[in-house]
């Protein structure tokens, strides 16, 4: 799921200000997606809890209104909460507030994440993981009193992949059998997944061996939606009740003003019918998430008096953390890291791994979350954050800062005939805090190594440009995830599928590709979290392709008087938990 | 008159062409790929089926020229809706428009009548303490810029406000709501004036330091002219020499200035209505252009620009009544 920029438009702003005045005439993050605060110099606060129990209260008083601040504090960026399009982390928080899905996952320990069945009461799987079968809970209903077929499901998913809609995330449906070409348009309905009303039987074939598919269908694509909505609504979408808005989670909508100004209001869905922890009643009446241009500004609000919560601008982790209750212990699954170009001639190849251990064991990755981040983020140690089924940490050998060893190992790399004759180019996405980010490598690099690095910010459509042919020598990257699997990180980010896609450094390794097609077929958790894990060592210490940095936290605070109020590693809190004193 | 009206509305006409063409090329000019933008590529690279899909969507594969047309039409008859929200812009128009011209018209308000009193006062005391406090004070104002004085204002009343525990009365809201309590559409009540106040000043802020120093450069100017030196010497009171014969001569250029700032404030106000989270149509123009939202940014643009020319004609058609020497219609 993608974080916002944060921030004011203001290039926007000048740029619009300026055509319109040309046309009259007469007249007087980031860039990346992830959050990212600014400059700032402290001492390290407390680093994230990695693991952390979520023991939500259950004695906490009932009704209330809760009025939300840091959710849609990007206004001018929503698009939508509907389950088939919403694109942004923070969007989805009202997505989930609204939807059940067939299964989710149970954070109560936050490194030990379990799946379960949620409106589906079981899941089984064949030997080799193509094919599933969900039974659906029988007492379902959709917050309109519609009953919650397995049809229901089949319509939603035939509507996140078809053409007509053009999901960001419909590219999901491929996962599904003949998926791909209901997003090509040449299908309108899948013959893959067949739904049985009577028997409350749904049926998906898969297009390939996919043991994460039952973690995959926890993300909100995969939501069910009502026919009553969707005959309204049918494949096209937009903010509020533009889009599909019958859910059948905790909450209902009640109201929804336009995307960048008032508010969205959700109010209590009598017919929901519980949760994972058996719950069967969420604690507030309602939750208003008022739509705010900006961070800053929401977060003055927040200061002035308003709302229950807010997210913290760049560069007042620390004030914000002596004043109010916060989140920024609270591990989440986003990785921050560098890849190195897999085919670069300076970098690349297997003549160059001592080179990359070298710069790997350069680089002060505690430096960096202290200048950059005010010590709020944990220092990674693996590209996969805790929190991953599967995950396990100190997997990376390279990732400490280790300058005596990095010389020595760069002294060898010198001494079998290795030879730098350019400056290194550190490409990021201009804006944000990464050029603090790249400028703290390159001092590293030239104090360590003596190295000459030069930073590359790019402008325009980095994701785009960095992932071509040749571009990126040394990139910035980072992810959040979508779903909390390890595929998600290891297919997504450095599979060859990848590649022309989110593999900006276009890692291609035989090995690597034969551990994540294993694992991809293993319906054993354990066992595929193993095969998983060999090929993320196999990135990290054998072929040192990745620079991990860091790992994501949350950054919100909120009021002494509101309870529950607890960020689950994937990002979206557990509304139906929160609870508000009087 | 009418041969004027007629002649200016087909050049105002021209102008909106012009402006949507300029506007138009300058979108297929940009780097970057909207099709991209709207597929969500900015956080991470959305597969190409997506990009397709959103490429044909919205027709961003069809002909340059077909394109041209075809946001035309959508633009002339408000039937677009938004790339990004699908909002139909005719509703867009309808629920931001009210919003801009409520704040332009409460901000030319403090625009005209502290701006004009502090020039009158100006030039009356010419040379006085008053004068220069009301010279620096100008200053000093038009040299803050809208971001500092807006985050100032809201620090003060807002933030400090709170945690001193001032009373319920001089305290106000950081953000504002201008969707509900206006009274004929435009009267706010008590509480909807509480969301006004500091937008309407901050946007009014620079532009009554000009009419400010502008009323009074011409009212020295008018107090110096023959006309006003003979009423003196027929003998009128100082009041009716005021008002008949100094003020009304200078004010012409005055209400020139105020006329096309009222369809600047209007389509303009981009920072303020950021700023505040006033839902006006600036702010919106402004995201639409940062997300290739290029049905919002020709529509909403092509609204901003016809106020704007109204506006001129307006103030156009208000010089014959300030000055009869004035005739529209051109000379024979």
């Amino acid at each position: 799921m993608v974080r916002k920029r944060r921030g004011l438009y203001i290039p926007a702003l000048l740029f619009t200000v300026a055509l319109i005045a040309a046309a009259c005439g007469d007249s007087k993050e980031s860039s990346d997606g992830d959050a990212s605060p600014g400059d700032v110099t402290t001492t390290t606060a407390a680093r994230s809890d990695v693991c952390r129990t979520l023991n939500y209260a259950t004695d906490a008083p009932v009704g209330g209104e809760f009025v939300d601040y840091a959710q849609l504090a990007s206004g001018g960026d929503n698009t939508s909460f509907d389950p088939q399009a919403v694109q942004t982390l923070d969007e989805s928080q009202i997505t989930t507030a609204l939807w059940d899905g067939l299964t989710e996952f149970d954070y109560t320990d936050t490194c030990n994440p379990v799946l379960k069945p949620q409106v589906a009461e079981k899941w089984e799987a064949n030997d080799d993981a193509t094919e599933y079968t969900f039974t659906i809970r029988k007492d379902q209903e959709f917050s309109n009193g519609e009953p919650i077929k397995p049809s229901n499901f089949k319509i939603a998913w035939e509507r996140g992949g078809s053409a007509e809609l053009a999901s960001s995330y419909g590219y999901l449906m491929a996962y599904v059998k003949d998926g791909d070409k209901l997003l090509d348009g040449s299908l309108k309905t899948l013959d893959s997944i067949v739904a049985d009303d009577d028997a409350m039987t749904l049926k998906v074939t898969l297009a390939a061996p996919n043991a994460d598919f039952p973690a995959i269908a926890s993300f909100p694509l995969f939501y069910p939606i009502s026919k009553a909505d969707y005959q309204k609504v049918g494949n096209t979408t937009g903010w509020g009740t533009k889009g599909i808005t019958i859910g059948n989670g905790p909450y209902k909508l009640e109201s929804a003003t336009a995307p960048d100004s008032g508010e969205v209001v959700l109010v209590r869905n009598d017919k929901w019918k519980g949760g994972l922890t058996g719950m069967k009643r969420p604690f507030l009446d309602k939750i208003t998430f008022k739509i705010t241009a900006d961070v800053e500004s929401a977060y003055q609000a927040f200061e002035a008096g308003d709302g229950d919560d807010a997210t913290i601008p760049s560069g007042q982790y620390a004030a914000a953390a002596a004043k109010y209750k916060n989140t920024l212990k609270e591990a989440t699954l986003g990785t921050y890291f560098f890849d190195f170009g897999f085919d670069d001639p300076v970098v690349g190849g297997d003549k160059n791994v001592k080179l990359r251990e070298a710069i790997s064991m350069a680089i002060d990755r505690d430096e960096i979350n202290k200048k950059v981040y005010e010590g709020t983020r944990t220092i990674s140690t693996g590209i996969t954050p805790p929190g991953i089924p599967g995950f396990k940490e100190n997997l990376c050998k390279y990732c400490k800062t280790d300058p005596a060893e990095a010389k020595k190992v760069y002294a060898e790399w010198q001494k079998e005939g290795g030879k730098l004759t350019a400056p290194l180019k550190l490409s990021y996405n201009a804006g944000g805090s990464h050029q603090t980010v790249v400028e703290t490598m390159q001092a590293n690099l030239k104090d360590v190594l003596g190295i000459d690095a030069q930073p590359n910010p790019i402008e325009e459509s980095y994701f785009k440009v960095i992932a071509k042919e040749g571009a990126c020598q040394i990139c910035r990257s980072g992810w959040y995830a979508d779903y909390p699997t390890y595929g998600n990180f290891m297919v997504d980010l450095f599979g060859k599928v990848s590649i022309d896609g989110n593999n900006l450094g276009r890692y291609d390794d035989a090995k690597f590709e034969e551990a994540i097609a294993a694992a991809q077929k293993e319906t054993d958790d354990t066992k595929r979290g193993d095969l998983y894990r060999s090929a993320e060592e196999r990135l990290l210490n054998e072929t040192v392709s990745v620079i991990p940095l860091n790992w994501y936290t949350g950054d919100a605070v909120y009021r002494d008087n509101i309870i529950n109020y607890m960020t689950p590693p994937l990002g979206t809190i557990a509304w139906e938990h929160v609870a508000k004193k009087s | 008159m009418t041969t004027f009206v007629i002649r200016r509305i087909g050049s105002l006409l021209l102008t909106l062409l012009g402006g949507y063409t300029v506007l138009f090329i300058l979108f297929f000019a940009l780097p970057s790929d909207p099709a991209e933008v709207i597929a969500g590529g900015n956080g991470k690279n959305p597969p190409a089926a997506v990009i397709e899909n959103v490429t044909k969507k919205y027709h961003l594969d069809d002909s340059i020229p077909e394109q041209y047309v075809r946001r035309l039409w959508d633009t002339v008859t408000l039937g677009g809706e938004s790339f990004q929200t699908h909002e139909p812009l005719v509703e867009t128009i309808k629920t931001r428009l009210p919003n801009s011209l409520r704040l332009a018209v409460w901000a030319m308000l403090i625009e005209v009548t502290v701006g004009i009193s502090t020039g009158v006062l100006s030039a009356r005391r010419r040379n006085s303490l008053l004068d220069t406090a009301s010279t620096l004070g100008t200053a000093v104002v038009s040299a803050i810029p809208v971001f500092v004085l807006a985050y100032l204002l809201r620090q003060v009343t807002g933030v400090y406000a709170f945690q001193h525990q001032w009373p319920e009365w001089a305290r106000f809201p950081v953000l504002s709501e201008a969707n509900h309590g206006w009274y004929l559409g435009i009267i706010p009540s008590l509480d909807q004036l509480k969301h006004l106040v500091q937008p309407a000043l901050v946007l009014a802020s620079v532009s009554t330091v000009i009419v400010a120093r502008l009323t009074r450069t011409t009212m020295l100017e008018a107090a110096g002219s023959d006309h006003v030196r003979t009423a003196r010497a027929k003998g009128l009171r100082e009041r009716r020499v005021l008002t008949r014969h100094t003020l009304r001569n200078a004010l012409i250029p005055v209400v020139t200035f105020i006329g096309i700032d009222f369809g600047t404030m209007v389509g303009f106000a981009i920072l303020t209505e950021t700023v505040f989270g006033w839902p006006g149509l600036g702010s919106r123009v402004a995201r639409a252009a940062s997300q290739s939202d290029l049905p919002v940014v020709l529509t909403l643009s092509m609204v901003v620009m016809a106020i704007y020319g109204v506006a001129n004609l307006i103030v156009d058609i208000s010089y014959a009544k300030l000055d009869p020497r004035i005739r529209l219609g051109g000379a024979k």
